[in-house]
């Protein structure tokens, strides 16, 4: 992962995770931003743990598996090619809830998106992020190239929507500025591709 | 939770004409009855020609895997609003979601070349060319479906969906042993040999196929039920499951009267519907045979219509692509694109002079056999996903049983595929 350089979250998910005593201790499994339109800086980073004995403060009962945490993003030390780093050290790491955040993968990936007019555009293929000054922003939601080369009325879409919001990047993604809404069935863009 | 605002358009989404349509009723009864579809009398036919009433108590078990899958689909499609497609798409990946829907793409297309088969079977026992009555049909469907009027388009298919009423009707003319139709419900009988067993294989098979998930769901979630409509959705189911026993039943029940040791006709040279439908009318009378016949005219002809639109919905559901009957070509292109293919390529092939319909068909249930383990699957993960079912998870018994019943599928759809490519 370098510097300024667009890269999908499908690639970033199960990239390892490991602790300031430089031990595996998981895998990525989320992103999350402030549920917010516009806010587009992965504030937390959502780890699934091999193994935890305890969640926060609490201490549990038995040691278990498959949990997944949010960590929030002040406790990354740093993001190397092929894995993220964390300054803490594991189990006792701030852990954080998920409300009042859009988690990139449940939110986000594979959600339907309506246009302003009510359209069904596509699925959210991808989620394209960018790693700038050592944290995550979103760029913007990837449109398929088989969608892009069978539909001539998403290729006017797209065009519309890098002049508008100057996306510039190529015209396979829409940006995240004109995402609108996330709700539980869809997300809504601001634009409408009938215009 | 609503998208609220400039949310006009996504509501006017959801009041689609099928959704109309799907209210007049159920999705559980109406999925068990297009379920009955040319391949599915060709198979039950065969059953009952072959084996007499001995088979007939695979039915019961039949009947209660059927129910436990569908009615998950019922309760997935109540609580997440969202389709199966949707939800596969939402849980695992944009790559299986695709594969899933070219495997289903390929089965349906030739479900549904199968039971254009069946229409110009049907025909041809009334005289009428299938060169003739297979475009009229492909022709009629496209233009009741995305033409007719609503009401127009419920009236006629509530009319055909009496034609099943044919069977249970045929199964009296035909003079059965009614005794032993009761110890053939209760006693599994037959000699357990590979050619039996691979009957029982297909049975299942023909009876929980994987198009059938997706339909209920789609539907369920179409006619805008939620949680609290859950008790009426798992009774609809209910019916609906019965209701395919007692038609599937009653083709055996006709066939095995008719048919079985009764060396005049010779079991095994039955091999298809309309052998059975043409070999009834010395045994049963011409008026059974005719009633067979209509029946698989009708049956064909229902499923020929109803295959195709759910499949263009759930295609353009699992890639977000703009759908529903209410939307105009411009608007819905995949949609139309897909709806149409089925019709015209399924209709064409039939008119293909030497098609070898029995390889098409034999694809179908091939590739429905390998589809239906990776659908089933997915469900049952999604099922126990407490973040997409809230409080309707699958509970501990019903998920270690469902894994079970996944697990017998899976063995037995193993064998069909094995026994089909062999």
């Amino acid at each position: 992962m370098e510097e300024g350089e667009p890269v999908a979250l499908s690639d970033l998910l199960k990239v390892k995770v490991y602790d300031d005593e430089d031990r595996h201790i998981g895998h990525v499994q989320e992103m999350a931003v402030a549920a917010a339109p516009g806010q587009s800086v992965v504030g937390h980073l959502g780890v699934h743990l091999l193994w935890t004995d305890r969640v926060g403060g609490l201490l549990l009962v038995r040691r278990v598996e498959d949990l997944v945490v949010l960590v929030p993003w002040s406790a990354v030390a740093r993001v190397e090619a092929d894995r993220i780093i964390l300054a803490d050290s594991h189990p006792t790491l701030e852990v954080e809830t998920a409300e009042g955040k859009w988690l990139l993968r449940r939110d986000i990936l594979n959600k339907q998106m309506i246009d302003s007019s009510g359209n069904r555009i596509q699925r959210v293929d991808d989620v394209l992020l960018r790693l700038e000054g050592g944290a995550f922003r979103v760029d913007g939601l990837e449109v398929s190239r088989g969608m892009r080369m069978t539909s001539s009325s998403i290729r006017r879409f797209l065009a519309k929507l890098s002049r508008k919001y100057g996306a510039g990047e190529g015209s396979y993604v829409i940006p995240w500025a004109a995402v609108e809404k996330v709700e539980a069935e869809a997300l809504l863009l601001g634009e409408s591709v009938d215009d | 939770m609503t998208i609220k605002g400039k949310n006009s358009a996504y509501q006017r989404l959801k009041g689609s004409r099928l959704a109309l349509l799907l209210a007049v009723m159920g999705p559980g009864i109406i999925v068990s009855m297009v379920d009955n579809d040319a391949g599915g009398i060709a198979t039950y036919s065969v059953a009952g020609a072959r084996y007499g009433y001995e088979i007939l108590w695979v039915m019961i078990p039949t009947v209660v895997l059927l129910y436990m899958v569908q009615e998950m689909n019922a309760r997935m499609g109540v609580v997440t609003g969202k389709g199966l497609a949707a939800l596969i798409r939402e849980r695992f990946s944009l790559r299986l979601t695709a594969l899933v829907m070219v495997a289903m793409l390929v089965a349906n297309f030739a479900n549904t070349v199968s039971n254009f088969a069946g229409v110009a079977a049907g025909a041809e026992i009334f005289g009428v060319s299938g060169y003739v009555a297979v475009p009229l049909a492909a022709a009629g469907t496209w233009w009741l479906v995305l033409k007719g009027s609503y009401k127009t388009v419920e009236k006629i298919f509530l009319l055909v969906s009496l034609v099943y009423v044919a069977y249970i009707v045929s199964a009296f003319m035909a003079g059965p042993d009614w005794s032993e139709v009761a110890r053939g419900f209760v006693t599994p009988g037959g000699t357990f040999d590979v050619a039996y067993i691979l009957m029982i294989i297909t049975i299942i098979g023909t009876t929980i196929a994987p198009w059938m998930q997706f339909y209920q769901q789609s539907a369920v979630v179409d006619k805008g039920l939620g949680v609290e409509s859950l008790g009426f959705e798992r009774a609809d189911t209910a019916i609906g499951a019965v209701f395919l026993a007692v038609t599937a039943s009653a083709i055996m029940i006709a066939c095995a009267a008719a048919f079985f040791n009764n060396p005049e006709v010779g079991a095994t040279q039955i091999s298809s519907a309309e052998q059975a439908a043409l070999a009834l009318a010395p045994v049963a009378g011409e008026y059974a045979s005719y009633l067979f016949a209509a029946g698989l005219l009708f049956a064909s002809l229902f499923a020929g219509s109803i295959l195709p639109l759910s499949t263009a919905y759930t295609v353009c559901e699992a890639f977000g692509w703009e759908y529903g009957i209410d939307r105009k070509f411009s608007q819905a292109p995949k949609f139309y694109t897909v709806y149409t293919s089925f019709i015209v390529g399924g209709a064409a092939i039939i008119l293909i002079p030497g098609m070898p319909l029995i390889q098409v068909m034999l694809l179908s249930q091939a590739v429905n056999g390998l589809l239906l383990p990776v659908v089933l699957t997915c469900m049952l993960l999604i099922a126990r996903d407490r973040d997409v079912m809230g409080d309707h998870v699958n509970g501990d018994t019903y998920n270690t049983v469902a894994w079970v019943v996944v697990m017998v599928l899976f063995a037995l759809d193993i064998l069909l595929v094995v026994s089909t490519v062999l």
